[in-house]
């Protein structure tokens, strides 16, 4: 509802009635009426009292404001003043003074701004005048306050009861206050949860940017640094977490990972993208159980190989006794109730009777061989169990480095809590806890980074002792074997490991997991109470925890096979008695370390998580190089199993692996692990035939996925992974020194030797993969540019290149020791990531590169088409009425300013011609107290499109607006207007005069309207153009010239030369406007007739001067297209007649009747304008005759020059 | 007849008036209008010059502090 400042009431009913009332009885017709008029010329005065009353109003309301405005400028006048008497002073003083230092110690003014309180704006004291009168004339409520005596609310209530007016008021406060108390709930809960994210997440970003350069620094460089080996573990764990998420949750692929990294998230589409026939893995994991069988077959190989090298060292330090062995069961302990909830994600369903006995277990030791037998004794529950444990034992691969750390610790079991209820709650939850987890693993990986540093070879070396524990084992289980015994009974005990691991899998695997696993929480235990040991103490100390725990394990599990070697055995009794022992206690002391921490320690779900995921990402992994593997050894299998672009992809990776394969045939062992290799592969081979043809499709989904999943995440990882690797090469060199004369020292050596030289078969195939490698990021590069899709594809075809050698290596590389398959795995993996992390800054630069110059040319296109609109803005105001505003500019030089900073270098010289105007058009208050400015402005502020077919329009408008400046249109413009009309015309003389230089400046000027003026400027140019166009149109008129003509011959057939009604002012002022513009556009074309025009320029004058001049204008132009046409014609005729006598004379071609047919046409084209010239003739002036005579006679003259080199070539034809 | 004429007569000059009343009170409401936008003008004018003052007076401000400041230092 609008507010109505003021009604004007009708005149008639201001009136008073009764005046023409008592006529009506009389009956008198004429008193009527009478009394009607009287009472209308009485609503009149009352009218004009009450515009009176207005204007008063308004005035004194102006008068306060003005007052208000004066007194402060007054103010400002004096203080102004007192600067000014203030500054010589200072200014004398400051210049006397010889040095100014003393200004640095000066302490400044504590001057703060009086900001003003920017409140009780709206007061409603403040009301204006005609709101306070609705105010003031409305009536009261009615007195309800009478019934206040009988309302037990007390006074006011039956008031309020009809009319409340601070209900809304505090309707409103309590709307607000509940609002304020939700958004600071909801703060509250994201401050909680941000902390506990905050670190995880800036530590995964910045664990995965270090894996990421660490990967480029190793492609860079062959042989890098010894980076802190806690990066491999961050990137581990990231890749594992990157993996889990993506093989539990096919969803999570659309989510955008927790790490937010471009490279991962298009990893994650691609896999989303790669694998959508996969089913959804969770679903593999609770119904399906063969395909984690084969990936636990592959993955429990990986394992055993992991931990031989570090065997021979383990047996060594295991005969030390030493108080902290207690810390190893303790370890033990704990790692069995991890197991617990590790399982409880993995298969709550079918393994519930294992998670129980283990639970039993974790208190008594010996139940863990019962459970142990129990594994035996079900291949398939053992399977599975293996399965956890082979990702317990990658945890503890890249944990040992990251374990140590006591605050990891702290931070860990923090974390851990929540992680816990969530696997306990469901694997359907696993979305969220994977996200967790990933953050956890990788904070934990971060600050073991820091402190591993000072701790690392320690750590390592456990590491090492660990794998020695688990070789025993393995060797007492492969000399039953006699295939793969033969081979690594030559060759060294590493290889028998992978040979006896091959064959004794499901036994051997779970306890080396656990042994691992054992082992790493041990060495966090050690490192929790590291600060008062010292670094030997602890190592022995966990390797004979690790032994002590192992050792029953071992026993128990040889048993049912029947396996064990006597030695072994005995050991493994031994050590079984001290695990006993010790184990009782464990608990305790782990709770004393969660103590330590004010945690409670039986958090440890955090490994399990890490299990998890690496189990996830190692198991398939290793599907895939079992895959490949078994591609290498039968390829029809593969064949079965895989699609065809993995086939393809697979068959490009052969080669490499061939060439890896090759290069370790070189030294014996070498070939050793190859053969192993190739046994274990066919183990999995037989494995993966043993189940159906659907589990082997869906393990080939897998398999891809798995591919593409290490590719992915293990990308930042990269090159931190091989640095562990060499400093495990190091760590059991120096583990052998110390532990000098232990029997395993030729193992330790041997050991030692092999890795390094598969390492540096491993450096090389690194080498090797980082040419396909980049070669794929080329490819990318180049194809950066196109859609994320394509980039996808390709990034996942390089994916599964370097992946699949990653795996052949790692296969290889799994006599090295513990951390080969990661290392391997992150080797290529790191290539690939480099690859990708390329590639998605490819992707950025191409996006960038391809955004920039649409950017660009956005931006040009912006600022060139914002002229064009300012151009059209500009124009707009070209209507006469503004004309007064320009010339008034003009002569205020306002317009030098504006206008010099574009283009206009002789936009000065056009001062000449509007200086000449007088100031009576300049008063700046045109829009306030001439009405019909303002709307005019406004009505030619509307955009509109001027377009060459607009032309007719236009010139019908410039005909109006020529009938404005006949002064036909004056009444109903003010005087202003009529006086910039008739300056106009004085203008318009002037600029006729000065034709020569002057008609070239407005042309320029027309051409460079497109640049954007400035407010001043748009007011200014519009004048000149529409002077310009008022010329223009008359030299049309006059001139004829042969351009113009073009159009006018267009319009003259629609135009109707005397418009009778004229329209409003707006649209007339608008239409001149229009017509400046059209004439813009044709302007150029009079520079040709600069020359003629300035001959003629006193003679014209006098016709523009008529006051018919539009209405000629519209008369000639049907006679300017004659005329063209003529002129066309007469040059054509010409030709056509010598031509039409060639035709007759002499022949008969298809040319000749070509030009016949033109000439044909010419004539046609003739005979209308001869005709029409007359009648316009006849209609117009004379003046207008003679004009388009000479013009004619001039464009005759014009066509007889040309018509020569026309005759020339037609005689040529 | 003549009285019929008479009220033709009257008609007229009653379309006349009508006219001429008509042609007052649109002047009236046009210079309601024209006070009505004068009015807006100029406020509007009032309140740029204003800001205008108020850009000044801050500035004035900060002269004045400057000025004060120097004299403070000077005297150091």
């Amino acid at each position: 509802m609008p507010l109505v400042r003021l009604e004007v009431r009708n005149e008639y009913g201001l009136g008073d009635p009764e005046l023409y009332r008592g006529a009506f009885r009389k009956e008198d017709p004429k008193a009527i009426l009478d009394g009607v008029a009287v009472a209308g010329l009485v609503g009149i005065l009352r009218q004009l009292g009450d515009l009176a009353e207005f204007a008063a109003d308004v005035f004194h309301d102006l008068h306060e404001q003005i007052t208000a405005t004066a007194g402060r400028g007054r103010i400002l006048m004096t203080r102004v003043r007192n600067i000014e008497s203030a500054l010589p002073s200072v200014e004398k003083a400051f210049k006397e003074q010889t040095s100014h230092i003393h200004f640095a110690y000066v302490a400044g003014s504590d001057w703060h701004a009086r900001i003003r309180v920017e409140q009780s704006l709206l007061l409603s004291s403040e009301l204006p005048g005609f709101m306070m009168d609705s105010y003031e004339e409305c009536r009261d409520p009615p007195r309800l306050f009478l019934l206040d005596k009988f309302d037990h609310a007390g006074t006011g209530a039956c008031l309020k009861r009809y009319s409340d007016p601070s209900y809304f008021k505090r309707t409103w406060a309590a709307s607000q206050m509940q609002r304020s108390e939700t958004v600071r709930k909801e703060k509250k809960f994201h401050i909680i949860k941000r902390k506990g994210s905050r670190l995880r997440n800036g530590k995964v970003q910045h664990s995965v940017y270090m894996s990421q350069r660490d990967c480029r620094t190793m492609n860079s460089d062959g042989c890098t640094r010894f980076t802190s080996p806690s990066i491999d573990g961050q990137s581990l764990s990231a890749e594992n977490i990157s993996i889990a998420d993506t093989k539990l949750n096919p969803e999570f692929s659309s989510r955008s990972t927790s790490f937010g990294s471009k490279t991962k998230e298009s990893y994650v589409e691609q896999t989303s993208y790669v694998n959508p026939p996969v089913a959804p893995d969770e679903l593999d994991y609770n119904e399906v159980p063969i395909p984690n069988l084969r990936s636990k077959d592959s993955s429990l190989c990986v394992s055993v190989l992991h931990d031989e090298p570090t065997a021979d060292c383990l047996d060594d330090v295991s005969q030390h006794d030493s108080l902290q062995e207690q810390s190893i069961p303790r370890s033990s302990s704990v790692t069995w109730d991890e197991k617990i909830e590790i399982f409880k994600p993995t298969s709550p369903v079918s393994y519930d009777d294992i998670l129980v006995d283990r639970v039993q277990d974790s208190e008594d030791i010996v139940r863990v061989e019962d459970l142990e037998l129990l594994q035996v004794n079900s291949i398939p529950e053992n399977i599975e169990h293996a399965e956890i444990e082979s990702l317990n034992q990658e945890d503890i691969l890249f944990h040992p480095s990251k374990s140590p750390v006591a605050l990891s610790d702290v931070n860990h079991f923090d974390e851990v809590t929540s992680e816990t209820d969530n696997y306990v709650d469901a694997p359907n939850t696993l979305d969220s806890e994977t996200e967790t987890e990933t953050e956890c693993h990788t904070k934990r990986e971060v600050e073991s980074l820091s402190n591993f540093s000072s701790q690392g070879m320690e750590s390592r070396t456990e590491l090492s002792q660990v794998m020695v524990v688990q070789n025993p084992n393995s060797s007492d289980v492969e000399v039953p074997n006699s295939s793969h015994s033969s081979l690594n009974q030559d060759v060294t005990p590493d290889f028998l490991h992978l040979s006896s691991s091959d064959g004794s899998e499901h036994v051997q695997s779970p306890y080396d997991t656990e042994f691992v696993r054992n082992q790493e929480h041990s060495v966090v235990n050690d490192f929790c109470e590291s600060n008062a040991l010292d670094t030997s103490e602890t190592k022995d100390h966990e390797c004979e925890c690790i032994d002590s725990s192992h050792s029953p394990k071992s026993g128990t599990s040889s048993s049912p096979t029947m396996m064990l070697a006597e030695t072994t055995a005995e050991k493994s009794i031994l050590r079984h008695s001290t695990f006993t022992d010790v184990s009782n206690a464990p608990s305790i002391q782990l709770w004393t370390n969660g103590g330590l921490f004010g945690v409670e320690p039986s958090k440890p779900p955090e490994i399990g998580v890490l299990n998890m995921q690496s189990k996830n990402s190692i198991s398939n992994s290793i599907n895939f190089a079992s895959d490949l593997s078994s591609c290498t050894v039968k390829s029809q299998t593969l064949v079965n199993e895989l699609d065809a672009k993995s086939d393809a992809k697979v068959m490009q990776n052969e080669p490499s692996s061939v060439d890896l394969r090759s290069e370790m045939k070189v030294d014996r062992e070498h070939s050793n692990l190859d053969s192993s290799i190739q046994g274990s592969s066919a183990d999995d081979r037989c494995s993966a035939r043993g189940y159906s043809a659907v589990q082997k499709s869906k393990g080939s989904p897998s398999f891809h996925h798995s591919e593409y999943d290490s590719g992915v995440k293990q990308d930042s990882h990269g090159s931190a992974e091989t640095t562990s690797q060499r400093e495990f090469e190091h760590n059991p060199e120096s583990t052998c020194i110390s532990n000098g004369a232990c029997s395993s020292e030729l193992y330790m050596t041997r050991n030692s030797a092999a890795s390094e030289a598969p390492l540096r078969a491993n450096y090389s195939t690194g080498s090797r993969q980082d040419g396909p490698s980049q070669n794929s990021m080329g490819v990318s590069s180049s194809f950066s540019g196109l859609a994320q899709r394509f980039l996808a594809n390709t990034i996942q075809r390089k994916a599964l290149l370097s992946t699949p050698l990653g795996n052949t290596n790692t296969e290889i590389r799994k006599p090295d020791g513990t951390s080969c398959l990661t290392d391997s795995q992150e080797a290529s993996n790191g290539v690939v990531s480099q690859a990708t992390y390329e590639q998605s800054t490819n992707e950025k630069v191409a996006s960038i590169s391809t955004k920039e110059p649409v950017s660009l040319t956005s931006r040009y296109s912006e600022q060139s088409s914002p002229p064009l609109e300012y151009m059209r803005i500009s124009f707009h105001p070209m209507n006469g009425l503004e004309n007064p505003k320009l010339k008034l500019e003009f002569s205020n030089g306002s317009l030098h300013d504006n206008s010099e900073d574009f283009v206009f270098p002789s936009f000065q010289l056009l001062q000449g011609p509007v200086d000449s105007l007088p100031d009576v058009c300049s008063d700046s208050d045109d829009d306030t107290f001439c009405r019909s400015c303002p709307y005019s402005s406004e009505d030619l502020l509307s955009p509109r499109s001027y377009s060459i077919s607009e032309q007719w329009e236009q010139d019908e408008r410039s005909e109006y607006i020529d009938h404005e400046s006949n002064g036909v249109l004056d009444k109903f413009q003010s005087s202003v207007i009529s006086i910039s009309r008739s300056m106009e015309f004085e203008q318009l003389t002037d600029s006729n005069m000065n034709k020569p230089g002057g008609l070239e400046k407005f042309d320029t000027i027309v051409d460079n309207s497109k640049v954007p003026f400035q407010s001043g400027s748009t007011m200014e140019l519009p004048g000149l153009d529409s002077v310009l166009s008022l010329r223009n149109q008359q030299e049309r008129i006059h001139y004829s010239a042969p351009e113009n003509l073009a159009k006018v011959e267009v319009q003259s057939k629609d135009e109707m030369p005397p418009p009778p009604p004229l329209p409003p002012v707006q649209w007339r002022t608008s239409k001149s406007s229009v017509t400046d513009v059209t004439d813009a556009i044709t302007a150029s074309n009079f520079n040709n007739l600069d020359g003629l025009q300035a001959l003629r320029c006193p003679s014209e004058k006098k016709e523009q001067h008529l006051p018919r001049s539009p209405f000629i204008i519209g008369a000639t132009s049907p006679h300017c297209n004659e005329k063209q046409d003529q002129q066309k014609l007469n040059g054509q005729k010409r030709s056509t007649h010598r031509v039409s006598h060639k035709e007759v004379d002499t022949r008969e071609d298809l040319l000749h009747q070509i030009r016949n047919k033109s000439f044909n046409l010419r004539r046609t084209a003739k005979s209308t304008p001869s005709d029409i010239p007359r009648p316009t003739t006849d209609a117009t002036s004379g003046n207008v005759a003679a004009i388009l005579k000479k013009a004619s006679a001039i464009r005759q003259a014009f066509v007889s020059s040309d018509e020569g080199g026309d005759d020339d070539s037609w005689s040529d034809a | 007849m003549t009285n019929a004429v008479n009220v033709g007569i009257a008609v007229q000059a009653d379309w006349e008036n009508r006219e001429f009343i008509a042609n007052i009170s649109l002047n009236i409401r046009r210079l309601f209008d024209f006070l009505l936008q004068f009015e807006a003008t100029t406020k509007s004018k009032l309140a740029s010059l204003n800001e205008k003052l108020d850009v000044l007076e801050h500035r004035l401000e900060v002269l004045e502090v400057q000025v004060s400041s120097v004299n403070t230092a000077m005297l150091y």
